[in-house]
């Protein structure tokens, strides 16, 4: 494809196959090597770019994506031939070792900045949870993105490097490589199905976060790629009548910037706030989630406390699907061939309900979930449960709900005891399997006790918590 | 503070690395490049049969033992070590032969399908397999790649007549070092030389595996560091056997040939820390001292031994701590496996021994009802003390100086037991002493005279450093700035690294355990007294020092007799964790690391050291595992710590100098993570009420031992 962009502040042509990583495409054909690459599978944030002034991770996105966007490498963060305010407080507080590291931190800090002026300690540490650093133990790096904050724009500045940037962007010797894939990006729904008539067999995405990670593992070997993100219509968020409508492709960090969202559906918030990291959560959306259908998949507990169905559609109509009818086993959904996930329909939750999500993951961000809870619960007038929903992840082939437990909570008192008292028919009823991440054992022991959070968590708060662990620990330690 | 240094030093190396200027082998292309992918064993052990590679395209090539014109041997290494699988294999993933050419998804695709198939050989997938000799030894008749003794007193006497004996056994498993840069190297071919771009921890090193590979001299072989992206000690073995089968393809060619390992392959097949499992034993009089300490340590090293020896030899030496025994055995054993190839590692040995030896006295002092840093502090290494190989203690010990120091900054015996639970989580403070000797002594009849450390001043009045030894982000090449030109009294920017590069630095060592600043910090001291006197003359002017042993060292590595270390940083380690009584989580809260490093060059180095080396010993204590007889081949399943993870650390830093160091500065680089994991476990147990005997504690270990009780 002829790819028009903006790299730098320079507007270019580029001869490249839409199938290209962005990575790649930057590294070796463009010369631009000050992005690194860490891992390929979007866990280290070594190649963070910004896309639009937003930061992105470039080992997950295909040149094709680029289209029309705004690209800002770390060749280009600074303006001048002095370094960027950020830059240069990197190197007044020793928040630089091995540098390999350095350039996805210091995009990822200029996006938080941006977006987010005079954060503390903690958003800092939550905002750059997805770089990681093996050198330094973080703390220079938070101090240097604090100093920068305070002291912008007129920072003391750093040395000027010995050469100009311009000049050391050597002549790249571009690799030619296999792209035989074509890529497309539909921007009306009838151009869709005409593509998807046309080419069958083309595996569609929106996001590609779990995609590009199976495509360089070879795990799928599609003849063409089909993106969604163009599509404008799959971007709305509604509030129609007694639901609220959400587009597939809205991506994470997009719900969680709606109020409509955080305040209507904090079960739902809660768990986007502990999805992967702040990249992915800016670059997966929620229909790519439901659609992967993974055992792990962070928001299907939530949307299925919140009874949450699927609107799909294709060149024929559309149908309506509950969730539990969509997603029938890990990487399995109802979805036809020619049928796309065109939004997800929220029912309105009863309002002063009670909404919980915890993940249980193996470390704090970028973390597979080896049990998670979501809840929801209606209390009566006395305080008792009226109404409860339980949905737990990780612990089946799907979301798993048990109906018998939920109607022995009803009526019962909000505290330990009650859900102290139910533990041992929830331990019976899951079933998880072992994997590298936790045992059988583990998982169903932690997913049953999970419950026992509820009543210490209503009791902290009437209104919704967050999981203290994330939040209230992650401030403490910060502070 | 004793420091003649007080203030920080902005590092040269830190603009280029902040906006993208910074050049790491896998940023280097040139024209007419070819990329090369390996081809690697899928079984743990075998004869192989045949290898079948598809038709290739023109401009392709296949590179394998067959192509090795010099000896196919890692030559770094006397114990067998080749670079490409010598008709046999003894691990998953060992190398069997590079393809090359121009595409690299071209290659993936050749290399997916050549077929390799073996006779298999049984496996020995642990260190019980390993010595119980039912099957095939891999190393020798026994599988023992090193065995070490040393010690002094009567401990079976004591054991015989003591009132109690308390045994404790630990495990550690894997860690990778997780430099954020993949290994990588480009070999470049030209007329009757070979030149090496490389990631590595020794480009002398490199050097000479490369000119043993093509059975050149050395000197046809030129090696140039690239910036390293993280090292750890991973950057010290695996670049040698890419280096090696890269200039053995570019030979064969005549073309650049460029081999990157993807983050799957580097997981795979390069090193990792050693696992280990450890008995002590403790005699105890009727009071609860102890009168004797039997140490048997196990290392599990892999189908090579690579550093094994190394390794286990600098741990087992190591392996008495901060205590001066009234007896001592320590019996180290590296063992043979077909499981991932272990090597050298930040800690060298240390982690694993200073957790086995901490936990079973502060289970100890759990047992008997003391309190552990009184109980410890009656056993102390004191100054002119024998060690257990026979030398002495020569120095002031900075220990009581750390304990105060970290006890007072957390508070520990005021808030060690009251410290507040949640409803449904628990605190505890917990502690671990370590010591760490550095560098290792070498035999005292070997010279050093071959190796060098030099300064160069250009007629314009600039000051080269030259050396190789190598700046991998902690910082080397700025400290050895502040002492050069301390010592010669001139403004620091005029003083520079020369670049790593064979042709421009003599052969010096590998950048590791801990010595630079300690050992050739003080040789290059040597070199600028000679240069001081020199200063005034016109034109250029070149001082070549040889490195030497200080006096006080005196070492039989044959009788293993002697000093085993030239000095030693000292260090308290405290954690306070918050565990989750719900999910089993451990989250360490704050951490005291407070350091004996002798003086300090530059605070704000010591402080990176000290933060990011107990971050990294608190992901080997919590979130790093492989399955030991397993893989874990990707990021999404090895975890490493985040921003979310790391807690506060505090570095206390403590000055005791060291007179023969430069300054009197010690060591800084491997001890503030080998004390994180017995503090971490000290802390979990005293939160939780049960021993912790593994690293890392996961929640599913936590949850096993909670519910054993």
């Amino acid at each position: 494809m002829k790819l028009s962009c903006s790299i730098n502040g320079v507007a270019r042509t580029i001869d490249v196959s839409a199938n290209r990583r962005t990575v790649d495409l930057l590294r070796e054909d463009l010369g631009l090597t000050g992005t690194k690459e860490g891992c390929g599978t979007g866990e280290c944030g070594a190649c963070t770019i910004l896309v639009d002034g937003r930061s992105r991770l470039s080992c997950l996105m295909l040149a094709g994506q680029l289209e029309g966007r705004r690209i800002t490498t770390i060749e280009g963060l600074a303006e001048t031939e002095q370094l960027h305010p950020l830059q240069s407080s990197f190197v007044r507080h020793g928040a630089v070792q091995c540098g390999f590291c350095t350039p996805g931190m210091v995009l990822t800090a200029t996006d938080l900045l941006d977006q987010q002026p005079h954060p503390d300690r903690s958003e800092i540490a939550r905002a750059i949870s997805g770089n990681i650093c093996r050198c330094t133990g973080y703390q220079k790096i938070i101090d240097a993105i604090e100093y920068a904050d305070n002291h912008s724009p007129p920072v003391a500045a750093a040395p000027t490097p010995a050469q100009s940037r311009q000049q050391r962007v050597e002549q790249a010797h571009p690799t030619q490589t296999i792209t035989d894939r074509p890529v497309f990006f539909p921007e009306s729904i009838d151009q869709l199905w005409r593509l998807i008539a046309a080419h069958p067999d083309a595996r569609l995405f929106c996001g590609g976060t779990d995609l590009l990670v199976w495509l360089r593992a070879r795990r799928v070997d599609p003849p063409a790629l089909i993106g969604l993100e163009r599509l404008d219509e799959l971007h709305t968020i509604a509030a129609t009548g007694d639901a609220i409508r959400i587009g597939a492709a809205t991506s994470h960090a997009e719900l969680l910037a709606n109020p409509l969202i955080t305040e209507t559906l904090p079960v739902l918030a809660q768990a986007l706030q502990q999805l992967g990291s702040p990249h992915i959560r800016r670059m997966g959306t929620i229909g790519g989630n439901l659609v992967t259908a993974s055992p792990a998949g962070d928001t299907l507990p939530p949307l299925s406390v919140l009874d949450a169905s699927v609107d799909l559609v294709s060149a024929d109509g559309s149908r309506i699907l509950s969730l539990t009818d969509f997603i029938s086993g890990p990487g399995t959904t109802a979805l036809l061939p020619g049928e796309i996930l065109r939004s997800v329909i929220v029912p309105l939750p009863p309002p002063k309900a009670f909404h919980h999500f915890e993940k249980v993951g193996l470390r704090s961000a970028l973390a597979c979930s080896v049990a998670s809870l979501a809840a929801l619960i209606e209390r009566a007038q006395d305080g008792t449960i009226r109404q409860v929903r339980l949905a737990w992840g990780s612990v089946g082939p799907t979301v798993t709900r048990l109906p018998e437990i939920e109607a022995a909570l009803r009526g019962e008192s909000l505290n330990e005891t009650t859900f102290a008292a139910v533990l041992p028919a929830v331990h019976q009823a899951l079933s998880p399997i072992s994997d590298v991440r936790a045992g059988a054992d583990y998982r169903r022991q932690v997913a049953a006790n999970l419950l026992l959070r509820l009543p210490e968590m209503l009791s902290e708060s009437s209104a919704p918590a967050q999981r203290p662990a994330d939040t209230v620990a992650a401030s403490r330690r910060l502070a | 503070m004793n420091s003649v240094f007080t203030a920080n030093l902005d590092r040269a190396d830190t603009p280029d690395k902040c906006d993208g200027g910074a050049r790491y082998v896998h940023d280097l292309q040139v024209a007419g490049m070819l990329h090369a992918v390996t081809v690697r064993s899928s079984v743990r052990r075998g004869t192989i049969t045949s290898i079948t590679v598809p038709e290739l395209p023109a401009g392709y090539v296949q590179v394998s033992a067959a192509d090795v014109p010099g000896v196919n041997q890692i030559s770094y290494f006397k114990d067998p070590c080749p670079f490409f699988a010598p008709g046999s294999v003894q691990y998953r993933g060992e190398a069997v032969l590079l393809l090359v050419g121009g595409d690299p998804a071209k290659l993936h695709r050749l290399a997916r399908q050549t077929i390799i198939e073996y006779d298999e050989i049984p496996a020995i997938h642990t260190m019980e397999e390993a010595l119980a000799g039912d099957k095939p030894p891999i190393f020798g008749s026994d599988n023992i790649y090193i065995e070490e003794r040393f010690g002094h007193g009567d401990v079976d006497g004591a054991i015989a007549r003591a009132a109690e004996v308390f045994t404790t056994t630990t495990e550690t498993g894997y860690q990778d070092h997780l430099y954020l840069e993949p290994q990588g190297v480009l070999a470049c071919p030209e007329v009757d030389r070979m030149t090496i771009y490389v990631s590595s921890q020794g480009p002398h090193a490199a050097r000479k595996v490369v000119a043993a590979a093509l059975g050149w001299d050395e000197a046809s072989v030129r090696v140039i560091q690239t910036t390293v992206g993280g090292g750890f000690g991973g950057k010290i073995e695996p670049p040698m056997f890419l280096a090696a089968q890269s200039a053995v393809a570019a030979h064969h060619c005549g073309k650049p040939v460029r081999l990157i390992y993807t983050r799957e392959e580097d997981l795979l097949c390069t090193t990792k820390r050693h696992p280990s499992r450890i008995t002590v034993t403790s005699a105890l009089a009727a009071d609860g001292s102890i009168l004797a300490v039997d140490i048997d340590s196990l290392f599990q090293g892999g189908g090579y031994s690579q550093s094994c020896a190394m390794v286990l030899d600098t741990g087992t030496k190591k392996a008495s701590g901060v205590y001066h025994f009234p007896a001592i055995r320590v019996r180290g054993r590296g063992l043979a496996s077909n499981n991932p190839m272990p090597g050298a590692f930040r800690g060298f040995g240390a982690p694993q021994n200073y957790f086995a030896l901490e936990t079973h006295l502060n289970a100890l002092a759990r047992k008997l009802g003391r309190e552990p840093l009184e109980m410890k502090r009656a056993l102390f290494i004191k100054q002119g003390d024998a060690t257990i190989t026979g030398g002495r203690y020569h120095f002031a010990t900075g220990l009581d100086e750390t304990i105060s120091a970290a006890t007072e900054a957390a508070g520990y015996y005021r808030r060690r037991k009251a410290l507040p639970a949640g409803p449904s989580t628990r605190r505890g403070l917990g502690q671990a002493l370590v010591k760490f000797g550095a560098p290792n002594s070498v035999d005292s009849k070997i010279s050093l005279d071959s190796r060098s450390i030099g300064l160069r001043k250009h007629s314009d009045g600039r000051i080269e450093i030259l050396s190789e030894l190598v700046e991998m982000g902690q910082g080397l090449h700025t400290a050895f700035r502040k002492l050069v030109a301390r010592h010669l009294d001139l403004p620091v920017k005029r003083v520079s690294h020369a670049p790593g590069d064979t042709d421009a630095v003599p052969f010096l060592s590998i950048t590791g355990a801990s010595m630079s600043v300690v050992l050739f910090g003080a040789t290059l001291l040597e070199a600028a007294d000679k240069l001081k006197a020199r200063l005034d003359e016109p034109g250029e002017v070149t001082i070549l020092q040889p490195a030497r042993q200080p006096d006080h060292v005196f070492w039989d590595a044959t009788a293993l007799r002697g000093e085993p270390f030239h000095s030693y940083a000292w260090g308290t380690f405290i954690a306070e964790v918050e565990v989750d009584m719900i999910t089993y989580q451990v989250q360490v809260v704050d951490l005291w690391v407070a350091l004996d490093v002798g003086s300090v060059i530059d605070r704000r180095l010591v402080q990176g050291q000290i933060e990011g080396g107990a971050v990294q010993g608190l992901g080997f204590s919590l979130l790093e595992c492989m399955p030991r007889d397993g893989f874990s081949c990707s990021l999404t399943d090895y975890l490493i710590p985040t921003f979310l993870d790391a807690p506060q650390v505090h570095g206390l830093i403590v000055e005791t100098p060291y007179p023969p160091g430069p300054y009197g500065a010690k060591c800084v680089g491997e001890p503030p993570l080998v004390g994180v994991g017995p503090a971490i476990a000290d802390a979990v147990a005293n939160a939780c009420g049960v021993e912790i005997y593994q690293l890392p504690i996961t929640p599913e270990y936590l949850l096993q031992r909670m519910t054993k009780r």
